[in-house]
């Protein structure tokens, strides 16, 4: 248990220290813009916000945890 | 320019109505990501899940062929449109009971109202990516593909092993007891409608 308590929490703070990282190598390199250029067509863009709501829909209404 | 880099897209917005769409690397990406995980909510039994995705990915397909012309003359919402809508779906989300057949009105009315508004934004016209931009962009594809895959191993591992899901976590595993509390279930819904209010403003940009 402690060892995927330790994986995700590792990804976690990868993401941050990455963002962090970027922004101090250029102020305009923010997740904001990653996110303006990755959400250029609609598809990508579709697909990031199902992606998004499934995330919702998985933690409130759907079975979250497999039995 | 864009289109030399592997995840930019060189699909302009503003050629919709003259132009037949073209799949670049960052579509076909997406497409993929969104077909695998429906693949896992077979594997894990949840027909509804996969049939989201699946309906998804038909739609994106359809789409990107070119073969509908849907909302091309929709305006793109404001940002004040969208924390309005965002502040009246926590009521619902947050009042209403996990898992019960009520939240998942409010849940089915802010995922079709998202993507009717992002879905208005069309194609846009790729900018440049600037070295530590795609930096960004590697470590964050390479931190969510491992995130991912340890997700999936979990989840499938975790069924057949010694000790079960409770030796092998998956992150619904270590979240799930904290959701189910008032606290943990305010504190989620507020963070992912700020996160879907982000993806839609940028993504309803035109």
């Amino acid at each position: 248990m402690m060892v995927s308590i330790g994986v995700f929490a590792v990804c976690g703070i990868l993401l941050v220290v990455s963002a962090l990282l970027a922004r101090r190598a250029d102020p305009d390199a923010t997740v904001g813009e990653l996110f303006d250029r990755i959400l250029v067509s609609r598809t990508t863009t579709v697909a990031v916000v199902v992606c998004w709501w499934w995330i919702g829909w998985h933690f409130l209404v759907a079975q979250t945890v497999d039995p | 320019m864009a289109a030399e880099h592997p995840i930019a897209d060189p699909e302009p917005r503003g050629a919709e109505a003259s132009v037949r769409p073209r799949m670049g690397f960052a579509s076909w990406a997406w497409l993929f990501v969104v077909v695998a995980i429906g693949v896992v909510q077979l594997l894990r039994r949840q027909w509804g899940d996969a049939a989201v995705f699946g309906a998804a990915a038909v739609l994106l397909a359809v789409d990107a062929a070119g073969l509908v012309r849907l909302g091309a003359r929709a305006r793109p919402v404001g940002t004040r449109t969208l924390l309005i809508a965002a502040a009246v779906a926590v009521v619902p989300l947050v009042l209403l009971p996990r898992h019960g057949a009520s939240i998942a009105v409010p849940m089915v009315v802010v995922g079709l109202a998202a993507i009717a508004a992002v879905w208005a934004g069309g194609r846009r016209i790729p900018r440049p990516w600037p070295r530590p931009l795609r930096t960004l962009a590697v470590s964050w594809v390479v931190v969510w593909i491992a995130g991912c895959l340890w997700e999936v191993a979990e989840v499938l591992y975790g069924g057949v092993a010694p000790g079960g899901r409770a030796a092998h976590p998956a992150l619904s595993d270590l979240l799930d007891p904290a959701l189910d509390t008032v606290v943990g279930q305010t504190a989620f819904v507020v963070l992912w409608l700020a996160v879907g209010v982000f993806l839609v403003r940028r993504g309803s940009r035109r």
